[in-house]
Protein backbone atom coordinates (compact mmCIF):
# COMPACT_ATOMS: atom_id res chain seq x y z
CA UNK A 1 0.00 0.00 0.00
CA UNK A 2 2.93 2.28 -0.61
CA UNK A 3 0.82 4.53 -2.85
CA UNK A 4 -1.19 5.51 0.16
CA UNK A 5 1.70 7.06 1.97
CA UNK A 6 1.99 10.23 -0.07
CA UNK A 7 -1.74 10.81 0.16
CA UNK A 8 -1.68 10.39 3.91
CA UNK A 9 1.32 12.68 4.15
CA UNK A 10 -0.34 15.34 2.04
CA UNK A 11 -3.53 15.09 4.09
CA UNK A 12 -1.57 15.35 7.31
CA UNK A 13 0.34 18.35 6.03
CA UNK A 14 -2.89 20.07 5.01
CA UNK A 15 -4.42 19.40 8.40
CA UNK A 16 -1.33 20.64 10.18
CA UNK A 17 -1.31 23.74 8.04
CA UNK A 18 -4.94 24.40 8.81
CA UNK A 19 -4.25 23.80 12.46
CA UNK A 20 -1.35 26.25 12.45
CA UNK A 21 -3.57 28.92 10.89
CA UNK A 22 -6.42 28.25 13.29
CA UNK A 23 -4.17 28.26 16.34
CA UNK A 24 -2.79 31.67 15.42
CA UNK A 25 0.76 30.98 14.31
CA UNK A 26 2.54 34.33 14.22
CA UNK A 27 2.02 36.00 10.83
CA UNK A 28 5.13 37.04 8.98
CA UNK A 29 5.14 40.63 7.76
CA UNK A 30 8.70 40.42 6.44
CA UNK A 31 9.06 41.67 2.91
CA UNK A 32 8.81 44.73 0.74
CA UNK A 33 5.51 46.57 0.63
CA UNK A 34 4.05 49.38 -1.39
CA UNK A 35 0.95 51.43 -0.63
CA UNK A 36 -2.20 49.88 -1.98
CA UNK A 37 -4.45 51.24 -3.19
CA UNK A 38 -2.20 53.99 -4.51
CA UNK A 39 -3.24 57.21 -2.74
CA UNK A 40 -2.19 59.34 -5.71
CA UNK A 41 -4.16 57.76 -8.53
CA UNK A 42 -3.11 57.71 -12.17
CA UNK A 43 -2.60 61.45 -12.61
CA UNK A 44 0.74 62.58 -13.99
CA UNK A 45 0.68 65.69 -11.81
CA UNK A 46 -1.57 64.71 -8.93
CA UNK A 47 -2.66 67.23 -6.38
CA UNK A 48 -1.60 66.57 -2.83
CA UNK A 49 -4.00 63.98 -1.44
CA UNK A 50 -6.10 65.31 1.42
CA UNK A 51 -5.49 63.99 4.95
CA UNK A 52 -6.92 60.46 5.24
CA UNK A 53 -10.43 59.82 6.58
CA UNK A 54 -11.50 63.44 6.21
CA UNK A 55 -8.75 64.82 8.44
CA UNK A 56 -8.54 65.29 12.19
CA UNK A 57 -11.06 66.97 14.48
CA UNK A 58 -8.96 69.56 16.29
CA UNK A 59 -9.60 71.63 19.39
CA UNK A 60 -8.96 75.35 19.45
CA UNK A 61 -6.59 77.07 19.01
CA UNK A 62 -5.12 74.17 16.99
CA UNK A 63 -8.02 74.06 14.54
CA UNK A 64 -7.42 77.72 13.61
CA UNK A 65 -3.65 77.17 13.41
CA UNK A 66 -4.13 74.22 11.04
CA UNK A 67 -6.65 76.08 8.89
CA UNK A 68 -4.28 79.04 8.53
CA UNK A 69 -1.44 76.74 7.51
CA UNK A 70 -3.60 75.16 4.82
CA UNK A 71 -4.58 78.63 3.58
CA UNK A 72 -0.90 79.64 3.36
CA UNK A 73 -0.16 76.44 1.45
CA UNK A 74 -2.99 77.07 -1.02
CA UNK A 75 -1.86 80.68 -1.58
CA UNK A 76 1.74 79.54 -2.09
CA UNK A 77 0.62 77.07 -4.72
CA UNK A 78 -1.25 79.81 -6.57
CA UNK A 79 1.74 82.16 -6.47
CA UNK A 80 4.14 79.49 -7.70
CA UNK A 81 6.05 79.62 -4.43
CA UNK A 82 4.95 76.61 -2.39
CA UNK A 83 5.33 76.60 1.40
CA UNK A 84 8.26 74.52 2.64
CA UNK A 85 7.53 71.32 4.51
CA UNK A 86 9.86 68.80 6.13
CA UNK A 87 10.42 66.67 3.05
CA UNK A 88 11.12 69.78 0.97
CA UNK A 89 14.05 70.19 3.33
CA UNK A 90 15.09 66.52 3.16
CA UNK A 91 14.08 66.03 6.80
CA UNK A 92 12.89 62.59 7.97
CA UNK A 93 9.15 61.99 7.89
CA UNK A 94 8.62 60.64 11.40
CA UNK A 95 5.61 58.75 12.70
CA UNK A 96 3.06 58.13 11.39
CA UNK A 97 4.11 59.68 8.05
CA UNK A 98 6.80 57.04 7.43
CA UNK A 99 4.05 54.39 7.37
CA UNK A 100 2.35 56.22 4.49
CA UNK A 101 5.09 54.61 2.37
CA UNK A 102 5.32 57.23 -0.33
CA UNK A 103 8.19 55.08 -1.56
CA UNK A 104 8.18 51.35 -0.73
CA UNK A 105 8.97 50.09 2.77
CA UNK A 106 10.62 46.85 3.82
CA UNK A 107 9.66 45.07 7.05
CA UNK A 108 12.13 42.76 8.75
CA UNK A 109 10.53 40.64 11.46
CA UNK A 110 12.23 38.67 14.22
CA UNK A 111 10.85 37.35 17.49
CA UNK A 112 12.17 40.44 19.26
CA UNK A 113 11.56 43.32 16.90
CA UNK A 114 10.20 44.49 13.58
CA UNK A 115 12.32 46.91 11.63
CA UNK A 116 10.77 49.25 9.08
CA UNK A 117 13.17 50.32 6.35
CA UNK A 118 11.77 53.11 4.21
CA UNK A 119 13.29 53.69 0.80
CA UNK A 120 12.45 57.39 0.93
CA UNK A 121 15.35 59.11 2.74
CA UNK A 122 16.76 55.70 3.77
CA UNK A 123 14.83 55.88 7.05
CA UNK A 124 14.81 53.23 9.80
CA UNK A 125 12.12 52.62 12.40
CA UNK A 126 12.23 49.93 15.12
CA UNK A 127 9.26 48.27 16.83
CA UNK A 128 10.24 46.31 19.94
CA UNK A 129 8.07 43.27 20.61
CA UNK A 130 6.62 42.24 23.96
CA UNK A 131 8.49 44.87 25.93
CA UNK A 132 7.27 47.24 28.58
CA UNK A 133 6.67 50.76 27.30
CA UNK A 134 8.85 53.29 29.10
CA UNK A 135 7.22 56.35 30.65
CA UNK A 136 7.06 59.22 28.17
CA UNK A 137 9.26 61.27 30.52
CA UNK A 138 12.00 58.69 30.03
CA UNK A 139 11.95 58.77 26.22
CA UNK A 140 14.09 61.19 24.29
CA UNK A 141 11.61 62.71 21.81
CA UNK A 142 12.33 61.59 18.27
CA UNK A 143 11.01 61.49 14.74
CA UNK A 144 9.73 57.91 15.05
CA UNK A 145 9.34 57.86 18.83
CA UNK A 146 9.48 54.65 20.83
CA UNK A 147 7.38 51.76 19.54
CA UNK A 148 6.33 48.62 21.39
CA UNK A 149 4.31 45.87 19.71
CA UNK A 150 2.44 42.83 20.95
CA UNK A 151 0.49 40.17 19.12
CA UNK A 152 -3.26 39.92 19.66
CA UNK A 153 -4.17 36.85 17.65
CA UNK A 154 -3.30 37.61 14.05
CA UNK A 155 -2.98 41.35 14.72
CA UNK A 156 0.14 43.19 15.78
CA UNK A 157 -0.81 46.08 18.02
CA UNK A 158 1.92 48.73 18.12
CA UNK A 159 1.93 51.72 20.40
CA UNK A 160 4.23 54.66 19.79
CA UNK A 161 4.96 57.58 22.10
CA UNK A 162 7.93 59.90 22.59
CA UNK A 163 7.30 61.78 19.34
CA UNK A 164 8.71 65.22 18.67
CA UNK A 165 6.02 67.91 18.76
CA UNK A 166 7.50 69.76 15.81
CA UNK A 167 7.55 66.74 13.46
CA UNK A 168 4.04 66.76 12.05
CA UNK A 169 1.91 64.47 9.95
CA UNK A 170 0.57 66.58 7.06
CA UNK A 171 1.05 69.70 9.14
CA UNK A 172 -1.42 68.57 11.81
CA UNK A 173 -0.66 70.09 15.23
CA UNK A 174 0.29 67.69 18.03
CA UNK A 175 1.40 67.65 21.64
CA UNK A 176 4.23 65.78 23.36
CA UNK A 177 1.58 63.43 24.79
CA UNK A 178 0.46 62.17 21.40
CA UNK A 179 0.13 58.40 21.10
CA UNK A 180 -0.09 56.45 17.87
CA UNK A 181 -1.64 52.98 17.93
CA UNK A 182 -1.31 50.74 14.91
CA UNK A 183 -3.19 47.51 14.30
CA UNK A 184 -1.38 45.57 11.59
CA UNK A 185 -2.74 42.39 10.07
CA UNK A 186 -2.62 40.42 6.85
CA UNK A 187 -5.98 40.76 5.13
CA UNK A 188 -5.37 38.52 2.11
CA UNK A 189 -2.60 37.03 0.01
CA UNK A 190 0.13 39.68 -0.10
CA UNK A 191 -2.04 42.31 1.55
CA UNK A 192 -1.30 44.13 4.79
CA UNK A 193 -3.55 46.57 6.60
CA UNK A 194 -2.51 49.19 9.14
CA UNK A 195 -5.34 50.75 11.13
CA UNK A 196 -3.90 53.84 12.76
CA UNK A 197 -5.37 55.71 15.71
CA UNK A 198 -3.86 58.96 16.95
CA UNK A 199 -4.76 59.90 20.52
CA UNK A 200 -3.87 63.38 21.65
CA UNK A 201 -6.45 64.81 24.07
CA UNK A 202 -4.65 68.15 24.27
CA UNK A 203 -5.01 68.80 20.55
CA UNK A 204 -7.65 66.44 19.18
CA UNK A 205 -11.33 66.66 20.04
CA UNK A 206 -11.54 62.93 19.34
CA UNK A 207 -9.05 60.24 18.29
CA UNK A 208 -8.02 60.47 14.63
CA UNK A 209 -8.40 57.12 12.86
CA UNK A 210 -7.44 56.08 9.35
CA UNK A 211 -6.10 53.06 7.49
CA UNK A 212 -3.09 52.53 5.26
CA UNK A 213 -3.09 49.43 3.06
CA UNK A 214 -0.05 47.80 1.50
CA UNK A 215 0.65 45.22 -1.18
CA UNK A 216 3.64 42.90 -1.04
CA UNK A 217 6.13 43.17 -3.87
CA UNK A 218 8.53 40.22 -3.61
CA UNK A 219 10.55 41.26 -6.65
CA UNK A 220 11.43 44.80 -5.65
CA UNK A 221 14.64 45.67 -3.82
CA UNK A 222 14.77 48.84 -1.77
CA UNK A 223 17.27 51.31 -3.19
CA UNK A 224 19.43 53.97 -1.59
CA UNK A 225 18.00 57.47 -1.18
CA UNK A 226 20.39 60.03 0.26
CA UNK A 227 19.02 63.54 -0.02
CA UNK A 228 22.31 65.41 -0.48
CA UNK A 229 21.58 67.68 -3.43
CA UNK A 230 18.65 69.79 -2.37
CA UNK A 231 18.23 72.65 -4.80
CA UNK A 232 15.23 74.08 -2.98
CA UNK A 233 15.91 77.50 -1.51
CA UNK A 234 13.75 78.98 1.23
CA UNK A 235 12.80 82.60 1.80
CA UNK A 236 11.97 84.21 5.14
CA UNK A 237 8.30 83.24 4.81
CA UNK A 238 9.14 79.60 4.10
CA UNK A 239 8.44 79.94 0.37
CA UNK A 240 10.39 77.60 -1.89
CA UNK A 241 12.25 78.42 -5.08
CA UNK A 242 14.71 76.46 -7.18
CA UNK A 243 18.48 77.00 -7.36
CA UNK A 244 19.22 76.66 -11.06
CA UNK A 245 23.01 77.15 -11.12
CA UNK A 246 24.98 73.90 -11.47
CA UNK A 247 27.35 73.00 -8.66
CA UNK B 1 0.17 65.16 0.32
CA UNK B 2 2.46 68.07 0.75
CA UNK B 3 4.94 66.27 2.95
CA UNK B 4 5.51 63.75 0.28
CA UNK B 5 8.00 63.60 -2.46
CA UNK B 6 7.30 62.81 -6.01
CA UNK B 7 4.89 60.09 -6.63
CA UNK B 8 6.65 56.81 -7.22
CA UNK B 9 5.43 54.88 -10.18
CA UNK B 10 3.63 51.76 -9.11
CA UNK B 11 5.91 48.87 -8.45
CA UNK B 12 3.34 46.58 -9.91
CA UNK B 13 5.01 47.61 -13.10
CA UNK B 14 8.25 45.82 -12.56
CA UNK B 15 10.46 47.09 -15.29
CA UNK B 16 13.60 45.31 -14.39
CA UNK B 17 14.44 44.50 -17.97
CA UNK B 18 15.83 47.84 -18.95
CA UNK B 19 16.02 47.20 -22.66
CA UNK B 20 12.31 46.68 -22.97
CA UNK B 21 11.58 49.20 -20.27
CA UNK B 22 12.72 52.14 -22.35
CA UNK B 23 10.10 51.23 -24.90
CA UNK B 24 7.45 50.41 -22.32
CA UNK B 25 8.03 53.73 -20.64
CA UNK B 26 6.43 55.51 -23.55
CA UNK B 27 3.09 54.05 -22.53
CA UNK B 28 3.39 54.65 -18.82
CA UNK B 29 2.01 57.43 -16.80
CA UNK B 30 5.07 58.75 -15.01
CA UNK B 31 3.69 60.98 -12.33
CA UNK B 32 5.92 63.73 -11.10
CA UNK B 33 4.72 65.37 -7.94
CA UNK B 34 7.75 67.32 -6.92
CA UNK B 35 8.26 67.35 -3.20
CA UNK B 36 8.10 71.12 -3.32
CA UNK B 37 4.92 70.57 -5.32
CA UNK B 38 4.41 71.36 -8.96
CA UNK B 39 3.61 74.99 -8.21
CA UNK B 40 6.98 76.36 -9.37
CA UNK B 41 6.36 75.12 -12.90
CA UNK B 42 3.78 75.93 -15.55
CA UNK B 43 2.08 72.61 -16.01
CA UNK B 44 -0.08 73.87 -18.87
CA UNK B 45 2.85 74.35 -21.22
CA UNK B 46 5.62 72.11 -22.56
CA UNK B 47 8.58 73.92 -24.11
CA UNK B 48 11.01 72.02 -26.32
CA UNK B 49 14.68 72.87 -25.92
CA UNK B 50 17.43 71.38 -28.10
CA UNK B 51 20.99 71.46 -26.89
CA UNK B 52 23.92 69.58 -25.45
CA UNK B 53 23.97 68.15 -21.96
CA UNK B 54 26.69 69.96 -20.03
CA UNK B 55 26.17 68.08 -16.76
CA UNK B 56 23.90 65.59 -15.09
CA UNK B 57 23.45 65.39 -11.33
CA UNK B 58 22.16 61.86 -10.58
CA UNK B 59 21.21 62.78 -7.03
CA UNK B 60 18.36 63.09 -4.55
CA UNK B 61 15.89 64.55 -4.08
CA UNK B 62 15.95 65.21 -7.83
CA UNK B 63 18.04 64.37 -10.82
CA UNK B 64 19.10 67.52 -12.69
CA UNK B 65 20.07 67.77 -16.32
CA UNK B 66 21.89 70.95 -17.35
CA UNK B 67 21.37 71.69 -20.99
CA UNK B 68 23.29 74.27 -23.06
CA UNK B 69 21.10 75.57 -25.85
CA UNK B 70 21.79 78.31 -28.42
CA UNK B 71 20.29 81.61 -27.27
CA UNK B 72 19.80 82.90 -30.83
CA UNK B 73 22.40 85.65 -30.31
CA UNK B 74 25.47 83.57 -30.86
CA UNK B 75 25.70 82.54 -27.24
CA UNK B 76 24.27 79.80 -25.07
CA UNK B 77 21.68 79.56 -22.35
CA UNK B 78 22.06 76.95 -19.66
CA UNK B 79 18.78 75.32 -18.68
CA UNK B 80 18.36 73.52 -15.35
CA UNK B 81 15.97 70.64 -15.90
CA UNK B 82 14.55 69.03 -12.80
CA UNK B 83 13.68 65.35 -13.13
CA UNK B 84 12.20 62.79 -10.81
CA UNK B 85 14.34 61.07 -8.16
CA UNK B 86 16.85 58.42 -9.33
CA UNK B 87 14.71 55.67 -7.77
CA UNK B 88 11.52 56.69 -9.53
CA UNK B 89 13.36 57.10 -12.83
CA UNK B 90 14.96 53.67 -12.42
CA UNK B 91 11.57 52.12 -11.74
CA UNK B 92 10.46 53.41 -15.12
CA UNK B 93 13.49 52.03 -16.89
CA UNK B 94 16.13 54.76 -16.68
CA UNK B 95 19.74 54.07 -15.82
CA UNK B 96 22.20 56.50 -14.29
CA UNK B 97 23.84 56.85 -17.70
CA UNK B 98 20.72 57.06 -19.86
CA UNK B 99 21.55 60.76 -20.29
CA UNK B 100 25.23 61.72 -20.27
CA UNK B 101 27.27 64.90 -20.44
CA UNK B 102 28.03 65.66 -24.07
CA UNK B 103 24.82 64.09 -25.40
CA UNK B 104 22.91 66.16 -27.95
CA UNK B 105 19.30 65.88 -26.82
CA UNK B 106 15.92 67.46 -27.21
CA UNK B 107 14.07 68.06 -23.97
CA UNK B 108 10.43 68.85 -23.39
CA UNK B 109 10.01 70.74 -20.14
CA UNK B 110 7.36 72.48 -18.09
CA UNK B 111 8.99 75.91 -17.68
CA UNK B 112 9.70 77.62 -14.38
CA UNK B 113 7.00 80.19 -13.68
CA UNK B 114 9.52 82.77 -12.43
CA UNK B 115 11.10 83.04 -15.89
CA UNK B 116 14.45 81.52 -15.03
CA UNK B 117 15.91 79.16 -17.67
CA UNK B 118 14.76 75.80 -16.49
CA UNK B 119 11.82 73.60 -15.80
CA UNK B 120 10.53 70.18 -14.99
CA UNK B 121 11.32 67.33 -17.36
CA UNK B 122 8.45 66.01 -19.43
CA UNK B 123 10.43 63.92 -21.89
CA UNK B 124 13.85 63.65 -23.44
CA UNK B 125 14.76 62.51 -26.95
CA UNK B 126 18.09 60.71 -26.74
CA UNK B 127 20.85 60.74 -29.39
CA UNK B 128 19.57 57.35 -30.62
CA UNK B 129 16.22 58.92 -31.42
CA UNK B 130 14.28 57.32 -28.59
CA UNK B 131 12.01 59.54 -26.55
CA UNK B 132 11.54 58.67 -22.90
CA UNK B 133 9.35 60.24 -20.27
CA UNK B 134 10.82 61.80 -17.16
Amino acid sequence: MSWQFPRVAVLAALLLGAHAAASGATPDFSGTWERYPDPYGPERFPEDPPPPAGGPTLKEPYATEYRKLNQRKAEGMKKGKPVADPSTQCLPEGMPTIMAAVYPIELLQTSREIVVLAEFLTQTRRIYLNEKMPAVEDISPGYNGYSVGRWQGDTLVVETIGLREDVKFMGIPRSAQMKVTERLRLTGPGLLENQITIDDPTVLAKPYQFTFGYKRNPEYRIMEYICDNNRNRFDAEGGVSLEVAPK
Amino acid sequence: MEDFHQKPVSLHMRYTRLASALVVTLFLACPVLAHHSFAMFDKNKVVTVKGVVSKIEWTNPHVFIFLDAPDGKGGKTRYAVECNSPNVLMRTGWKFNTVKAGDPVSIGLYPLRNGQPGGLLDSVTLPNGKTIKG
